[in-house]
């Protein structure tokens, strides 16, 4: 349930630009037909001349005042700032198990990411890649700490951990399924 | 960071870097009285640590859960995409102090 201190809330997938030499305000109009849907909570970083946005939350009923249900995302988009177009891009899916004893690594792709929010999200090896940590899956009852990149360039999530860590966020996970 | 000036108050605000010069914030001022509309733009001068309040008419409502990022193709703009954006921030008459306790509470 969302309150917003007592405000009659509407979520939007609209995009503003602020000039802060100008202080003037321009709705930012888009071009095609693909938009992401309105949300909000979500996280959105730049890389090169996109703008990537990934989870958050969309309104699923909307009462008097308040959103009463909401339902978390794990969808990726990315918005193209010289065509002002929207790209909605893959989900993780299942590409690559790597496991390096060796090095006691485990790498991992896993089905999908969970749906969050409350989540970071940032632009990292020079624009190629971007870092997702933590957030809230959609029961709230636990807090995430794992983390995925997305490499840019073959629009996919990969989740690298210690291994320790791996039993931990598995367990995470299944703990979000059943609680 | 000690700063000079009206530093906002913004629930889930975010804000952005511009030129390396200006940290930019910009959300759902955190008040339950009926202003800020339009929401203000807050500016701090990373040089000086002067905050600087700029109510810019024809923007968008109060958004909360929002981003902002600076525009990678003009360096001036900072770009605000989604939020909850609040039609009318003033108490409704049917609220309970309850409620606005509980509202403090949920976001």
């Amino acid at each position: 349930m969302l309150y917003l201190g007592g405000g009659y809330v509407v979520v939007t997938n609209q995009m503003w630009a602020f000039n802060v030499a100008s202080s003037l305000w321009r709705n930012v109009t888009y071009s095609g037909s693909v938009v992401p849907p309105p949300v909000f909570r979500h996280k959105g970083t730049v890389a090169g001349n996109s703008l990537y946005v990934f989870g958050g939350e969309v309104c699923n009923i909307t009462e008097e005042f308040y959103c009463n249900a909401t339902t978390y995302l794990n969808t990726t988009w990315s918005f193209d700032f010289t065509t002002s177009t929207w790209q909605e891009l893959t989900n993780a899916i299942m590409t690559l198990v790597n496991i390096n004893l060796r090095y006691w690594v485990v790498k991992l792709t896993l089905l999908f990411i969970q749906p969050r929010t409350g989540h970071s999200l940032a632009t990292v090896n020079d624009g190629q890649e971007l870092v997702l940590f933590g957030g809230v899956p959609y029961n709230n009852k636990i807090q995430l700490n794992d983390i995925w990149v997305f490499n840019i360039a073959e629009a996919n999530w990969t989740q690298s951990m210690a291994f320790p860590i791996f039993f931990n966020s598995i367990l995470t996970y299944l703990l979000s399924i059943f609680q | 960071m000690d700063t000079v000036g009206v530093i906002p108050l913004l629930n889930d605000g975010v804000g952005t870097v511009l030129n390396n010069a200006q940290f930019v914030a910009f959300g759902d001022p955190y008040s339950v009285a009926p202003v800020d509309f339009p929401p203000p733009v807050y500016i701090l001068d990373l040089a000086t640590r002067v905050w600087t309040t700029v109510d810019a008419a024809g923007g968008p409502l109060s958004m909360h859960g929002t981003v902002v990022v600076a525009n990678p193709v003009n360096p001036d703009e900072i770009i605000v995409f989604g939020g909850g954006a609040m039609q009318n921030k003033t108490i409704p008459s049917r609220f309970s102090i309850l409620d606005l306790f509980n509202s403090s509470c949920s976001t």
